[in-house]
């Protein structure tokens, strides 16, 4: 179920009004069957690896807590090998055996492994990650085990976040599906608008820039410099306005029944470094990598090299989460590559390179872009072949676009409002004044009139 | 008060949610005129909905007025005569039979006396359904001679769960929320915003010399007028069309007609010297063999489409009607007195 079709809003409606309309325990048994069917609407089969995982995590974690020792160790590595398992089948297996077929055939060799033509269940690189982080904080003793199977179920499979997160912590979460939240005008006001607004950043800004970029990554080679430029910076805020948008909408779902997911972007693209937009891009799983891989490698305790380490570990691990392809992997290793060049010159240039807010902000705009062309590209010789194109500074030879003149102009000016509102209104204030009320149906109906319809997922849906 | 008003509300919308799995509940309020019908402003309007072209879609009703002929009009056809538009009544057939053209069906089952059988298809998809091979979706029915292994209970079962989907289809809910009047003029000022400012339609419809017709009949592809046909293609495309006739004719049927119905954009565009001139060429290759119930020559001097709509209105329905009427009465006025052939 999308959240920008009309299916999800009537679904909304409903499972918020019943959600209010009833007591504490039914509550938490409405969620999860709001959930559940909020999940089954993609591909019903696959809740059943959803309950798998539940079963083995929800087991795991009250066998860790109970237990010292190598079998709390042994729990645990059974929970992690469940949620790894099914991610690494399902997303993996098919990549690792199409590159281990052509490193066999380099030696001469044939690989009999088959491949599996299977469906990637939605989202579920991100309850994955947020079942794991349950089991490694109740091994930590950072978090007692939830007793309640409901209760457990629900913070894996709690619809706003199911699917493409915010990737939350149970310290965060399992508290709040035993509060009893009252009906509150407040947070049910101020979820509603960050809801609009996030429909709006998905379907006017979002799906319209999205137009662009698919008419240029589809056949790159077609189209010249100019044009790839474009639709490259375009694929920025694209992208940007696809995932914030949808984790808006995700924390607005949850805002207005009364829970407190936690912030996903703030505002990235105003960072000053490579370091910064990591903890303003996707701070959900930022914070994740942080915790649970970059600071068992040892952070940045153990030396310079083994902090290069560390962070080339990261970023490539990250970009294999995020697709099973050479392109994300590319595309983590830049990000990697870019901060570990920081350090280097922080550390190795003999003289301070006189700083400006604007220049480090359009510097790193500049390779974040750069990056997010692996990121959209079709393979990794699609990326070559935007990129020299883009870097042939041939920008004369044409332009070409799928828009009338007017709308290319209104794309930019999306994308200025988008930058003014982040840097002057990052919170809408949402006191019941009759500007509030103005801004809220003027968004909707925004969205309505300029709204792009196309029935297009959510980029991070794939992951 | 509250708590009456909440289950109201939690009723209406668990209502219209259920609405939208269910298909026969919405189809059944349309036909009880509890809800309008959404293609009753034609079905380009439906996904454009430009105001400009809101003209009531012409319902035509035209009941042969003769005596019926003793023989049966088997009827492949596409949307042109479907049967909400086309009723069986209209033909001089005495039986009739219809299916949706492109699809499947193995189950015919043949009626004894003289058969008719009338393929019909709009131009737009003639190359889809003959290029490839011969049309060959009706399959008369023969008697199974062995029974059919039944796959195991377990596979089934598997086949099933893996199979499953919840039924859903958000068209079910905009028929009955968005399809009022009332609804439809909020939805023209989205629609004359978006083509005024960024000249944009929904993008599976198209303007052309202000008329509305499909993008598929122009965007390129297989389906598009401009998409340039070779001579060996419209050679293959006739074979084609040869061999259908006589897969039917040793199946049983007496008569076999192609019926090519032009795209509403190719008589726009029928003077554009980009035009591929698709069913003037498969009309008149030397090599076809089948006989023709065509309407070329008189679509081309007037008019015959709906505003709204990429179907042909009242009169030009007739003229096909009339057409195919033709064919069942004039070679066939001594099956009246021999009704059995």
């Amino acid at each position: 179920m999308l959240f920008d079709s009309l299916q999800f809003i009537l679904f909304y409606i409903v499972v918020t009004l019943l959600y209010f309309s009833i007591r504490h325990r039914g509550r938490v048994w409405l969620l999860l069957l709001a959930s559940s069917y909020f999940y089954i609407v993609f591909k019903p089969v696959y809740i059943l690896i959803l309950l798998v995982t539940i079963i083995v995590d929800y087991f795991a974690g009250i066998w860790i807590a109970q237990s010292e020792g190598k079998k709390r160790k042994w729990f645990l590595i059974i929970s992690l090998i469940a949620n790894v398992g099914f991610l690494a089948f399902f997303k993996y297996w098919n990549f690792f055996n199409e590159n281990l077929t052509q490193l066999l055939e380099i030696f001469g060799m044939i690989n009999h492994l088959p491949d599996y033509e299977t469906e990637l269940p939605i989202g579920l690189s991100f309850h994955t990650f947020q079942a794991m982080s349950y089991t490694i904080e109740v091994y930590r003793r950072k978090q007692k085990p939830e007793k309640d199977f409901i209760v457990y179920s629900l913070y894996v499979m709690f619809y706003p976040q199911l699917v493409a997160g915010p990737i939350e912590r149970p310290q965060n979460m399992l508290h709040q599906f035993h509060t009893y939240f009252k009906f509150n005008w407040e947070t049910m006001k101020s979820g509603l608008m960050l809801m609009a607004w996030g429909l709006f950043k998905k379907v006017v800004i979002s799906n319209r820039l999205a137009e662009m970029v698919d008419y240029c990554f589809d056949n790159p080679a077609d189209h010249p410099g100019l044009t790839l430029l474009v639709a490259s910076v375009f694929y920025s805020f694209q992208i940007y306005c696809d995932f914030s948008g949808y984790s808006d909408i995700a924390i607005g779902a949850g805002r207005s029944m009364g829970f407190t997911l936690m912030r996903n972007f703030d505002v990235p693209y105003l960072s000053k470094s490579i370091g910064e937009f990591w903890r303003r891009w996707h701070i959900s799983l930022s914070t994740w990598f942080k915790d649970y891989l970059y600071i068992p490698l040892g952070g940045s305790k153990e030396g310079e090299w083994k902090l290069y380490r560390n962070i080339a570990i990261v970023f490539l691990v990250s970009g294999l989460w995020h697709g099973a392809a050479w392109t994300f992997i590319v595309w983590g290793g830049l990000h990697a590559g870019f901060q570990i060049a920081a350090r280097l010159r922080d550390k190795f240039l003999p003289f301070k390179i006189p700083k400006n807010d604007f220049l480090s902000i359009l510097f790193t705009f500049v390779l974040v872009t750069l990056a997010w062309v692996f990121f959209r590209a079709k393979g990794i010789h699609n990326a070559k072949v935007i990129l020299t194109k883009i870097f042939s500074f041939d920008f004369f030879s044409g332009y070409s676009m799928p828009y009338t003149v007017n709308e290319f102009i209104f794309c930019w000016l999306l994308i200025l409002g988008l930058f003014l509102k982040d840097v002057f209104a990052s919170e809408i204030n949402t006191r019941s004044t009759p500007a509030f009320y103005a801004k809220f149906i003027g968004l909707a109906a925004l969205c309505y009139l300029f709204g792009v319809f196309s029935g297009e997922q959510f980029i991070y849906f794939q992951f | 008060m509250n708590k009456i008003l909440k289950y109201i509300a939690v009723l209406f919308f668990g209502f219209l949610w259920f609405l939208g799995c269910s298909r026969d509940t919405v189809v059944a309020l349309v036909e009880n005129d509890f809800i309008k019908d959404d293609y009753r402003y034609g079905d380009l309007y439906r996904l454009s909905n430009l105001s400009k072209y809101r003209v009531l879609a012409e319902k035509c009703r035209m009941p042969y007025s003769g005596e019926k002929m003793p023989v049966a009009l088997y009827l492949a056809g596409d949307s042109f005569t479907e049967e909400g538009r086309v009723k069986p009544d209209e033909y001089a057939a005495g039986t009739f039979f219809r299916t949706f053209v492109a699809e499947e069906n193995k189950n015919l089952q043949l009626m004894p006396g003289k058969k008719i059988l009338v393929i019909e298809t709009v131009e737009r998809h003639l190359r889809e359904r003959f290029l490839e091979k011969p049309w060959e979706n009706w399959i008369v029915k023969e008697p199974q001679l062995t029974a059919r292994k039944e796959p195991f209970f377990l596979n089934k079962l598997y086949q099933s769960i893996v199979n499953l989907e919840v039924p859903y289809r958000e068209e079910m809910h905009e028929s009955v929320l968005f399809n009022s009047d009332f609804i439809l003029k909020i939805k023209e000022l989205k629609a004359d915003l978006n083509y005024t400012f960024f000249g944009k339609t929904d993008p599976k419809v198209k303007v052309i010399q202000d008329e509305l017709v499909y993008d598929l009949d122009i965007d390129p592809g297989i389906s598009s007028v401009y998409d340039k046909v070779s001579e060996e293609e419209i050679g293959l495309i006739v074979k084609h069309v040869n061999i259908t006739r006589e897969t039917y004719k040793k199946m049983g049927f007496d008569e076999v007609y192609l019926s090519i119905i032009p795209n509403k954009t190719s008589l726009l565009v029928k003077d554009d010297k980009k035009y591929n001139h698709l069913i003037e060429r498969v009309e008149n290759h030397p090599d076809l063999q089948v006989p023709l119930i065509s309407v070329w020559k008189e679509f081309t001097a007037k008019n015959y489409y709906q505003k709204g709509d990429s179907h042909w209105n009242c009169a030009g329905q007739k003229i096909w009607v009339d057409k195919v009427n033709e064919r069942l009465t004039v070679n066939n006025e001594n099956l009246r007195v021999f009704p059995h052939k």
